[in-house]
C-alpha cells in the first residue's frame, strides 16, 4: 500500500475530474426527479445530497462509458426506496367509469382540446398536480415523471428502472388512468366544470 | 381478439406515437368508426398533455448545489490530506521509500519469505479474516454498533456497501456487533456474534470483486470450490475453523470461530436469513 501512495493524491485529483465533468452535470434532472420523489425542496435537497455522496464513494464502481445518468438515478431510486420502504402505499382502487361519463358528454359539444382539457380538469394549480403524481405509487410515478415530463423513450427508461420495456408501457398507461383520475376528482371537488 | 381489444392492447403507444405503419393504420380506422376507442384514446393525450403543462422544470437551488459540492469537497481533501506529507517534501517522501524498501528488501531475504510477491498483490480474503479475528479477540477491532439480534443492525449495515449483507441469526448468540470497513476502495461488512463460549466473527464483501481478484482475492482453488458450491470448508488453520461461502450470489462471508468447523458450518448452512 505504501508503494502506491505518491500516486494517490493524483488520482484523488483524477477521480475530482472525472466526478465533476460525467457525474455533477446531472444536477438539475436528478433534483426534479427527486422533487417529484418526495413532494417538497427540503426532501429533495437531502436525497439530492445522499445520492450525489453516494455516488463520489462509489464513482470506482461506475463503469466508464456507460449512462452515467442512468447511474446516478438508480442510486437515488434505490435511496429513495430504502428511506421511505416503510411507507408503500397500495393503489387505490379506481373507478374510471365517471371521468369517462363525463368526458362523453363533453365531447359532443367540442371538439377543441384546450377547451375538453379545461372542462376536464378546470383550473388546476400547479402545485395540486405536483401533489397528485407525489401521490402515485413509486413505480408508476418513476415512469410517468421519466415519460411524460423528461420525454424519455420507453427504451430509455426500461434501462434506467431496469425492467423489459412492456413493463413500462403498462406501468405507463397504469400511472396516466391513476393520475388522470385524481386530477379529474380534485377538479370536481373544487367545484370546476363538472355541472356545468 | 376484436378490434376493440387491439385497439386497447396498443392505446398507450399509439398516446406516444410509436407505432409502425401498419398498426397506425389501423388504430386509426378504428377509432374513426368506435367514439368508445376515440374517447379513451382523446383521453389519454388530453392527461398527457395536461401533466406536461402543469409540472415545471426546476433548477438545483444555489445553495444547495453549493452544499453537495462542498461535501464532495471535503471528502476528497480528507482524503488528500493523508498522503499532503509527501507530496509536500519529495525527498522525504524519496528517502522514507528508499529506506522503506531497502528494509523490506532485507528482511524478506534474511527471512527468506517465499510469500513475498503474493503480499504486495491483492490481499487474500481468508488470511485477512483470521487477522481480524485474533485482532478482535484481543479487542483491537470492536464493534461500531452493538445489538441482541441481528435484524437490529440492518440500519447500520443499510446503504453503506454495494452488497447485500448476510445477517444470519445465531441461536444462543448475546450479542450481535457490526463493523464497517473500506479496504482501497472497497467497503466491507463485518459482525462478532457473541457466543456463550467465544466468538464468531463473519467477514463479508462483494463477491464479484474478490472473485476478480480486484484488492482482495481468494486462490483459484477456493474461488472454482465457491462458484460450484457455494462453499469452501477446507481451509486449514492450527487454532480456528474457517469456513466460506456466498449469500445470494452477491456476497463472499468468511466465518471464523475456535468451535468445531462442522458445528460453526452448520450455523450458517440453513436458509433463514432474515431479507432486508
Amino acid at each position: 500500500m505504501f508503494f502506491a501512495s505518491p500516486n494517490i493524491k493524483a488520482s484523488i485529483q483524477q477521480k475530482h475530474k472525472e466526478f465533476d465533468q460525467e457525474a455533477i452535470p446531472h444536477m438539475d434532472i436528478l433534483y426534479n426527479y427527486a422533487l417529484r420523489l418526495t413532494g417538497n425542496p427540503e426532501d429533495a435537497s437531502d436525497l439530492l445530497q445522499e445520492t450525489f455522496l453516494k455516488a463520489y464513494r462509489f464513482w470506482d464502481k461506475f463503469e466508464k462509458g456507460t449512462n452515467c445518468r442512468a447511474w446516478l438515478f438508480r442510486i437515488m431510486r434505490n435511496s429513495y426506496i430504502n428511506r421511505y420502504r416503510k411507507a408503500v402505499k397500495t393503489p387505490e382502487h379506481i373507478n374510471y367509469d365517471e371521468i369517462k361519463e363525463f368526458y362523453n358528454t363533453i365531447r359532443e359539444q367540442s371538439t377543441d382540446s384546450n377547451d375538453l382539457s379545461e372542462r376536464l380538469f378546470g383550473q388546476l394549480l400547479d402545485d395540486q398536480v405536483a401533489t397528485a403524481l407525489t401521490d402515485l405509487p413509486e413505480e408508476f410515478r418513476t415512469v410517468v415523471i421519466l415519460c411524460d415530463i423528461e420525454n424519455f423513450t420507453y427504451e430509455e427508461a426500461a434501462d434506467f428502472v431496469d425492467c423489459p420495456i412492456g413493463t413500462i408501457r403498462s406501468r405507463l398507461h397504469r400511472g396516466r388512468k391513476l393520475l388522470r383520475d385524481r386530477l379529474f376528482k380534485y377538479a370536481h371537488e373544487r367545484g370546476f366544470s363538472v355541472n356545468e | 381478439m376484436n378490434d376493440c381489444q387491439k385497439t386497447q392492447k396498443i392505446l398507450t403507444e399509439a398516446v406516444d406515437e410509436r407505432l409502425g405503419e401498419f398498426d397506425r393504420n389501423f388504430f386509426n380506422t378504428h377509432i374513426q368508426e368506435c367514439p368508445a376507442c376515440r374517447n379513451d384514446y382523446e383521453l389519454d393525450s388530453l392527461t398527457k398533455a395536461f401533466i406536461k403543462s402543469k409540472i415545471g422544470r426546476h433548477k438545483t437551488p444555489e445553495n444547495v448545489a453549493t452544499r453537495i459540492r462542498q461535501e464532495i469537497e471535503k471528502q476528497a481533501t480528507s482524503a488528500q490530506r493523508s498522503v499532503g506529507f509527501f507530496t509536500k517534501y519529495p525527498l522525504a517522501r524519496a528517502a522514507m521509500i528508499g529506506m522503506l524498501v531497502i528494509g523490506i528488501v532485507f528482511i524478506l531475504y534474511v527471512l527468506n519469505i517465499p510469500n513475498f510477491q503474493k503480499s504486495v498483490q491483492a490481499a487474500d480474503m481468508m488470511d485477512q479474516s483470521v487477522e481480524n479475528y485474533v485482532a478482535i479477540l484481543a479487542g483491537a477491532i470492536q464493534p461500531a454498533e452493538i445489538s441482541q439480534h441481528v435484524n437490529g443492525l440492518q440500519d447500520f449495515f443499510d446503504n453503506q456497501v454495494d452488497f447485500p449483507v448476510a445477517l444470519k441469526p445465531v441461536a444462543d448468540c448475546e450479542w450481535v456487533g457490526g463493523v464497517l470497513s473500506n479496504y482501497e476502495g472497497l467497503p466491507l461488512a463485518h459482525l462478532v456474534y457473541k457466543m456463550p463460549a467465544g466468538i464468531i466473527y463473519v467477514f463479508q464483501a462483494n463477491w464479484n470483486d474478490v472473485r476478480k481478484g480486484n484488492k482482495i482475492s481468494l486462490s483459484n482453488n477456493v474461488v472454482s470450490s465457491l462458484s460450484q458450491t457455494g462453499w469452501y470448508v477446507n481451509g486449514t488453520h492450527e487454532e480456528y475453523s474457517v469456513v466460506m461461502w456466498l449469500y445470494n450470489d452477491e456476497t463472499v462471508c468468511t466465518a471464523v470461530s475456535s468451535m468445531e468447523k462442522s458445528a460453526l458450518q452448520e450455523l450458517f448452512a440453513t436458509n433463514n436469513y432474515n431479507q432486508w
